[in-house]
Formats: C-alpha cells, sequence, structure tokens
C-alpha cells in the first residue's frame, strides 16, 4: 500500500527566553491508510509538537524546522500554501486533548458543527451538500448516529457547559469525521475523561478507524490505552524514537531500556506501580548521543556520544538503541 | 526583592512608569531648589500678570504675576502630601475592614461589607464634595474627605480576594487544625493577597490625585493663593481664550503624575500577577 | 442564579444601602457651618421668623426623629423644597435628570463605538506599531483630567475656531418635553434648527465624557481580545482548518465582547463621575451642577434628593449590566 504520512528526518527546535528547545530530533515515520498508530512518551517527549507539525499548526514566530519534511498524501505540511491549508481540516483532521476548553462556550454546539461542516465539508460532495442548512443538519444528524450520540436536535441546541465529557469528546471526534478525512490526529483524546468513558472513547476510534480505512495517529502517555487500539506503537524520548513496536509483539518484543522500564511502571495486579528514576531530559539542554543515557541502566561511553540509528530488527520493529535488552522471555 | 526589581527594571512599561513617579515625587521634594521663583507660591507680582511663555517663565505668568512653571512645581508637594496621606489612611482602613469582613461570615461583616457598599452607592466625588463644604475648603478637609471616601475600593478588593482565600485548600486546613482566626489572617491570607492591594494601590494614587484637582477645579481645595494644580486649571477659565497657556502646566503634570501610576500599576500586575489581569 | 432571584437579591441589598447612604448624607448636612433655617427663612428674615421656619421645618426636634420624617416622606414621593430654587426637590430632579441621562448614555455608547473597534483592532494585531500607539493613547486618556479636556476642547473648537457652542444645552427655547432628551424631542416635533442646535451643543460634553471611558473600554477589549485569540477553542478551530476570517469575526470577537461587557457597569460609573465636573465647565443643566450647586448653596434637602437619585440610578445601571450579561452568556453571570 502506498504510505499516507511520510516523516523524513524532522528536526524542530523551539526559540524560547531561555534558548533554543530541540523539541523533535530527526523523527522518520511513515503511515498507511486505515492504520492506528500510537505515539507514546512522557509530557515533554515532543509528541504533542509532533502531532502539530503534521497538522502544519507550530507556532510560526517560535518553531524553526531545522531539518526534514513532513508530506500528508504528497503535500507538504510544513508549507503555507493552498494546498497545506486547505488539506488541513480536510484531508487531516484533529481531535483535542480536552474538549471542554476546545468548544467556544459561547456558542451552542451545533452551530460548531454547522461551521466545520460548512468550511471543511470534501471538496467533491460537500460543496453541494454543505450549500443547505437543511442538508447540514442531516449530515450532522448522521455523523450523531456514528459516535453513537442520539441523532437530536435537542443536543444540538445545547451549550458546551450542559454536556457531559463523554457527549463532548464524542462531539469533537464527530467534528473530525464530518471533513471525511484519510487521517485524524488525536492528542491524547482521553486524557481528560472518567476510565469508564476512556474504554467507550477508545473502542469508538479504533471501530471508526476500521470502518471508513482512517489513519489515525493517537498520541498518549498511557501504554495501556496504546496497546488496547493500536496497531503499532511510537515509543518517543525527548524528541527523539526509541522503538516501533508491532501491536502482537509489543510486550514480548520491546527491547529499548526504556520502553521497559515503561512496561514495569505498568500497575499490574498484586505489583506496585513504579517510576521511572531520574528526571526526563530537558530539550533546552539535551544529553549528547542518546538522549536517555543519563537515566540508563546500561549507558556506556558510545551512548554518551553517538546517537543510536534506529534500525529494522525484525518485520515491524524498529529499534534505536546500542546495547538492546534480550527479548524478554 | 531583588527579583521583583530585576522584574521592574526588564518590563518597559513598569520602569517607564516608575521612573515617571520617582520624577514626581523628586521634583516635588527639591521643588524650592529648582524652581526659579520659589516665592512666588504666596507673592504676587502684578506688573508681569499673564505674559505669555517666556524664556524668563518657561509656561507664561497667571492673574497674579505668579510664574506658572514654578507654581506648578511648587504644587507637586501638595497634591503628594495630599495623595500619600489619602492612600496610606485608605490602605490603613479598607484593608483591615475588607479582611475582617472577608474572613468572618456574621454580624460584623455584613455591618462592614455594608458600610462600604454604601459609600460605593454613589459616585466618590460627591460625597467628597459634600465633606469638604462641610468643613470648609483646606487641605485637612481635602485629605479628611478623600480618606473617608476612598477606602471602600481597599476594602471591596480585599474582601473579595479573601473571600476566594478561605477556600483555598491551604487555609481551610490551617482553619481546621485550631489556628487562631488572627493567625490565619495574618500569615496566611495577607501575604497571598498583598499582591493585588499593592497593585490596587498603585492605580489608587493617580485616582485620588485626580479627585484631588477635582475638589481644587471645584474651589473646595486648598484656599489660594496656594499653588493647587486643580484650583490653576479652574482659575485660567477666565483669561480663555487670551491666555491659552495658564492651564497646559497644571494639566501636564496631572497627566504626568496619573500616567506614571497606570504604568507603573499595570507593569506591577503583569509582574506580579498575570491572572488579575482578566479582571482588568 | 436566575434572572428573578438575581433581581431580588439586588433589590434586598438596595433598600438597607440607600438608607445608610441618606443616613451618612443626612448627618453630613447637619454639620455644615450654615444654619438651614436661616436659609430657609429667606435673606433680611428676622429672629423670629428665623424661628418660625426651625419650627415649621421640625428643625428643632432631634436627629433621628428629623430622619424618619425625613423618610416618611420620601415614601410618599415628597422630596421636600428646595431653599435655593424654592422649588418641590422632585420637580427638580425630573427637570435636570434627562439632560444627565442624555449625556451620560451618549457619552456611554459614544466611548462604545470608539473603544470596542480599537481595541479589537489593537487585540488581533497584537504587538504591531498601531498596537503600541492605541495603546500609548488610551494610557494618556486615562490620566488626562476631564475638567482640562473639556476645557482644551472648548479652547479649540469654541473660542479659536467658532464651530461649536461653548456651554448650555440649546440656543432658543427647549421642544415641548416628551423624552427630556432635547435632540430625540427636537426631531420628534420635526424642528430641524432646534436639532441641530441641540445637537451641536451635546458635541463637546459628549466627546470629554466619552474619551476616558473609550480608553477603558480599548484596554478591556485589547486583553479580552489577547485572551481570546490565545484561547484553546481557537487553537481547536485554526488546526481543523477554519477560515481565519470565521474564527475572528464569528468566534474571537463574541469571545471578546463577552467580557467587555462586564465592563460596562464601570464605565458608567466612571461616566457619571466625570458628568459630576463636565456638566460644571459646560454649565450642562443636568444632576451634577445640581449636586454641586446645591453643596456649595448648603441647600441640604436638594443635597439628600439628588444623592438618592444618583443612588437609583447607580443601582439601576448595575442591574442593567446584570442584565445584559444574563442574557449574552449561555453560561449565566458569572
Amino acid at each position: 500500500m502506498n504510505p499516507l504520512l511520510e516523516i523524513d528526518d524532522l528536526s524542530l527546535t523551539f526559540r524560547t527566553e531561555k534558548g533554543p528547545a530541540h523539541v523533535l530530533d530527526s523523527i522518520d515515520l511513515t503511515m498507511v491508510p486505515g492504520e492506528v498508530v500510537g505515539l507514546v512518551g512522557e509530557s515533554g517527549s515532543g509528541k504533542t509538537s509532533l502531532a502539530r507539525a503534521i497538522l502544519g499548526v507550530l507556532p510560526g514566530a517560535q518553531a524553526e524546522i531545522a531539518s526534514g519534511r513532513v508530506r500528508l498524501d504528497g503535500i507538504d505540511m510544513l508549507d503555507d500554501g493552498k494546498a497545506t491549508r486547505d488539506a488541513r481540516g480536510r484531508l487531516v483532521t484533529f481531535v483535542p486533548q480536552d474538549p471542554f476548553d476546545s468548544f467556544n462556550p459561547l456558542f451552542g454546539v451545533g452551530t460548531q458543527l454547522a461551521d466545520i461542516v460548512r468550511y471543511r465539508a470534501p471538496p467533491a460532495t460537500g460543496h453541494r451538500l454543505a450549500r443547505s442548512r437543511r442538508a447540514r443538519e442531516a449530515m450532522i444528524l448522521d455523523m450523531l448516529a456514528a459516535v453513537q450520540l442520539p441523532a437530536s436536535r435537542d443536543l444540538l441546541n445545547r451549550y458546551p457547559h450542559q454536556l457531559s465529557g463523554g457527549q463532548r469528546q464524542r462531539l469533537m471526534i464527530a467534528m473530525a469525521l464530518l471533513p471525511q478525512p484519510r487521517m485524524l490526529i488525536a492528542d491524547e483524546p482521553t486524557a481528560a475523561l472518567d476510565v469508564t468513558v476512556q474504554v467507550q472513547i477508545l473502542g469508538l476510534l479504533r471501530r471508526i478507524a476500521a470502518e471508513r480505512t482512517l489513519a489515525v495517529l493517537f498520541t498518549t502517555h498511557d501504554l495501556g490505552a496504546a496497546w488496547e487500539i493500536c496497531d503499532r506503537i511510537i515509543v518517543m524520548y525527548a524528541g527523539q524514537i526509541a522503538e516501533i513496536l508491532p501491536r502482537k509483539a509489543f510486550f514480548a518484543a520491546a527491547r529499548h531500556p526504556y520502553t521497559r522500564m515503561l512496561l514495569a511502571s505498568l500497575p499490574k495486579p498484586g505489583h506496585q506501580a513504579v517510576g521511572i528514576p531520574g528526571e526526563s531530559a530537558s530539550p533546552l539542554a539535551p544529553p549528547p548521543g542518546c538522549r536517555f543515557n543519563p537515566r540508563c541502566p546500561l549507558a556506556s561511553q558510545m551512548c554518551r556520544t553517538v546517537r543510536p540509528l534506529p534500525s529494522r530488527s525484525e518485520e515491524g520493529h524498529l529499534l534505536a538503541c546500542h546495547h538492546p535488552l534480550p527479548t524478554a522471555s | 526583592m531583588i527579583n521583583l526589581i530585576t522584574s521592574i527594571v526588564r518590563h518597559r512599561t513598569a520602569l517607564v512608569g516608575l521612573i515617571l513617579l520617582s520624577l514626581v515625587v523628586a521634583v516635588a521634594i527639591a521643588a524650592p531648589l529648582i524652581v526659579p521663583y520659589p516665592e512666588d507660591a504666596q507673592t504676587f507680582h502684578i506688573e508681569r500678570r499673564l505674559l505669555p511663555p517666556s524664556s524668563e517663565a518657561l509656561f507664561g505668568t497667571d492673574r497674579m504675576g505668579g510664574d506658572i512653571f514654578s507654581r506648578v512645581v511648587l504644587g507637586a508637594r501638595m497634591t503628594l502630601l495630599i495623595t500619600a496621606t489619602v492612600v496610606l489612611s485608605g490602605v490603613l482602613i479598607g484593608v483591615p475592614i475588607g479582611l475582617v469582613a472577608g474572613y468572618y461570615n456574621n454580624g460584623i461583616s455584613l455591618v462592614l461589607g455594608g458600610g462600604a457598599e454604601i459609600l460605593l452607592a454613589v459616585p466618590q466625588i460627591i460625597l467628597a464634595i459634600a465633606i469638604t463644604q462641610s468643613l470648609g475648603p483646606s487641605i485637612g478637609s481635602v485629605i479628611l474627605a478623600l480618606s473617608v471616601t476612598y477606602w471602600p475600593f481597599w476594602a471591596r478588593i480585599v474582601f473579595t480576594e479573601t473571600r476566594s482565600m478561605c477556600h483555598e485548600t491551604f487555609v481551610e486546613s490551617a482553619i481546621a487544625l485550631g489556628v487562631s482566626a488572627w493567625r490565619v489572617i495574618f500569615l496566611h491570607i495577607l501575604p497571598n493577597i498583598a499582591s493585588s492591594i499593592v497593585v490596587r494601590t498603585t492605580t489608587a494614587i493617580g485616582t485620588t490625585a485626580f479627585a484631588s484637582a477635582t475638589l481644587g477645579f471645584l474651589g473646595l481645595g486648598p484656599p489660594p493663593p496656594s499653588p493647587e494644580w486643580g484650583r490653576m486649571i479652574a482659575e485660567s477659565r477666565d483669561y480663555l481664550p487670551d491666555a491659552w497657556w495658564y492651564a497646559l502646566a497644571p494639566g501636564l503634570a496631572l497627566l504626568l503624575t496619573v500616567l506614571g501610576c497606570t504604568l507603573f500599576g499595570d507593569g506591577l500586575r503583569d509582574i506580579l500577577d498575570p491572572k488579575t489581569r482578566r479582571r482588568g | 442564579m436566575n434572572v428573578v432571584s438575581m433581581v431580588v437579591n439586588r433589590l434586598v441589598w438596595f433598600v438597607p444601602t440607600v438608607l445608610g447612604l441618606l443616613a451618612v448624607v443626612f448627618v453630613l448636612a447637619r454639620i455644615v457651618p450654615t444654619d438651614p433655617a436661616v436659609l430657609a427663612a429667606g435673606e433680611n428674615a428676622t429672629a423670629e421668623q428665623v424661628q418660625e421656619a426651625r419650627e415649621r421645618l421640625a428643625l428643632d426636634r432631634p436627629l433621628p426623629e428629623q430622619f424618619v420624617e425625613y423618610l416618611r416622606q420620601v415614601v410618599q414621593g415628597d422630596l421636600g423644597t428646595s431653599f435655593y430654587t424654592q422649588q418641590p426637590i422632585v420637580d427638580d430632579l425630573t427637570e435636570r435628570l434627562p439632560a444627565t441621562l442624555e449625556l451620560t448614555i451618549l457619552g456611554v455608547l459614544a466611548a462604545g463605538l470608539i473603544g470596542v473597534p480599537l481595541g479589537v483592532i489593537s487585540g488581533l494585531n497584537r504587538n504591531s506599531w498601531l498596537d503600541h500607539l492605541l495603546r500609548l493613547v488610551s494610557v494618556l486618556f486615562i490620566g488626562v483630567a476631564p475638567f482640562w479636556i473639556a476645557m482644551q476642547l472648548q479652547l479649540l473648537f469654541s473660542m479659536q475656531l467658532g464651530w461649536l457652542p461653548l456651554s448650555g444645552r440649546i440656543d432658543d427655547f427647549a421642544p415641548e418635553a416628551m423624552t427630556g432628551f432635547l435632540t430625540i424631542d427636537a426631531l420628534v416635533a420635526g424642528d430641524l434648527q432646534n436639532f441641530l442646535s441641540a445637537l451641536r451643543h451635546i458635541v463637546l460634553p459628549t466627546l470629554t465624557l466619552a474619551l476616558p471611558g473609550a480608553a477603558v473600554i480599548v484596554r478591556f477589549t485589547r486583553t479580552s481580545v489577547v485572551e481570546a485569540v490565545n484561547s484553546p477553542s481557537v487553537a481547536y478551530q485554526t488546526a481543523m482548518g477554519l477560515p481565519r476570517r470565521v474564527i475572528v469575526w464569528k468566534y474571537i470577537l463574541r469571545l471578546a465582547l463577552n467580557s467587555t461587557v462586564t465592563q460596562l457597569g464601570l464605565v458608567f460609573g466612571i461616566s457619571l463621575t466625570g458628568a459630576v465636573v463636565i456638566e460644571a465647565v459646560f454649565e450642562w443643566p443636568g444632576l451634577g451642577t445640581y449636586a454641586v450647586r446645591s453643596i456649595l448653596h448648603s441647600d441640604y434637602n436638594a443635597v439628600m434628593g439628588v444623592t438618592l437619585c444618583v443612588g437609583v440610578l447607580f443601582a439601576l445601571s448595575n442591574l442593567l449590566v446584570d442584565l445584559l450579561q444574563m442574557a449574552i452568556d449561555p453560561r449565566g453571570a458569572t
């Protein structure tokens, strides 16, 4: 299958008051249509910046692309041209972390959904469909059913503060699907939700991706959630990709010390959850070589000077480590 | 403290405000030494009345032949004296009342809070005019009138802040642990609302300077020949349009004072508590 | 909080506040050096006439008793008689209230019409030269004394250019009173000449009143626009590729206006305070001149009446702002 998303050697720097922050370091990533990829890492690992780079909404005044490119269906998303602007919100859409803050509190949710249809409906079918108010409403009501909300006008007349967290996030997913995109970026879409609602929303995302051959890039710091719904999981540390694992081999095949520590930190029955010792590397002054080296028990002189290049160890498994651990028995 | 000073120096608005404000204060203190005609606060020179600006009288002369520039600079002392006293008493009356009314939720707080609301129910200037009129025009009555009418501004902001502080966990737990009310108010609440009070006070300096000039303008300030800015502006009305320069210097002096306070207050608010910006 | 409970709450607070206010003014009026009985008896009154006035006005009774008596009259709609105009104070107030209302309403409207667009421009072009200029100008207008602006405007437009009248409300006789707003009354009467005259008279006072108000609105609006631009909902809509014009003119503007409305009460307060002095400069026959003159003449019945009137006006404006806020914010007043 032809790749939908191609990221080559992307390095990104933010200008800050305290000097340049090296947020992303030489990221390579491809995704094919219909694939669900989880991007796992602590806060500050660069996963949100990567998501924003794909959407093409990096803060222009501060962000500087040091190298690399991001192409979505052949379109350069780091460009500011018409093709990129058209692609944003059509070819690729977005489900935010906090559905409450992401709605404008002063407009009914119906209005906000209708504006998405009106300005972001797919060019082929959309313009004709989106022209009349009634057609727009029909599209929206269909979509409500697809995200398992009651397809009622009453819901659309409500304001964001009158809805539950789960309802709001379903509406956000509906808004992300209305333009009929080929790729969806979900930035910690369940972080603001109750645990039971989290499970439902994850299930919904998984099903929709399969039904619509939609590529989903899903950022999370929750390994368990990623494992639930993803085909592949990318583990990021301090702006570098540590390891990419296929879902089925996730627990067994993980060989990067950081991934293993993450796995060990998962709460298990009968075990206390353990944190990873040490502090996350600062993007202002990242350690040379492998950025994980100050926290890694296996770090050698080589780790402190030479950056490990990602290498393919077996089908679908990519590893960037000088001293990989043996596969778990 | 050192941090605060560095922040002020870095913050352009705050720095400009502070410089303006310090300039006004410095000029007021050194007034008799720096003005060309220090005796013009009290004496007349009828032979050189209503002269336009010249190298001898930078901002012209007034109806009594006084050098307007000298009089404005000397007037800064009076404005400063009035403003400083009023602001100080406003803080000393308003802050404790606001703290007590905000901390307790009983009859006392109702009476204190109600008292503040009563004084805020009409424009302050009306009450201040009434009080100065009752007492007769003098510096003392201006100070008293403004002190009595302006303290509710502090009481109100301190009241609101104290009320919301009382819902903070650290205050609630202190109360639950049986810490005495005075300790909670002075050790837990006051330090946390101090920045709001400082910001409010800075802006209030400007407002007070305005109010005192307004009283002077209406003829209720210190009696002539005191070089009071508001009165000087009012006097000039009889000599317009010919003596166009008459009101220029006192107006600009008032502008610089209030400008300094507004800018410094804006800057302090940015530096001390970015959250308060929402409340304007 | 719903509308009814909000209104009731306001009313419950209003009565004791105004009572307290009246008591304060009442006491103030009694410490004036001038004896009100002498004023009431008129100039050249004999000692007996003064004594007679004292008894007629119950000024020989204890203070609390006088106050209760005063309140009893107020409840019946009688505010007493002015020593100075020799008219019932209710008549004096009804005559002057429209002049002040016309001025302040126009002033607040003008402040909004100038302030909101400039604040939006400033906020949308944050840190541009235009933003810096607008911020500087608005901070200047906050710092400049209203009576000083008034005089400079008079000097320029009335005395030197002769474009606009120096003071007063109208050249000829006022048109037949309907609303008491001369501009509207003249327009209703179809009297173009009077309308233009009334309009020419109100321009300078309105401008004087509006400039500081506009400056305050520019600052608030700018802050709320900047806040709206940086809000998560705008970040989301940008990421979803909504056209910038829709985001700005529909969503950001609505957010910004919402917070600006909450500041309207403050602007009205500034305007009413300003009116007290500005009316004096422009000899505008409103409540402000009436209040100042009554105080200066120790006309204590009139002072009480005008304080009551302004207190009611203040409370009403606050109530109105609260209602407006509730009406436009779906989350209810905060």
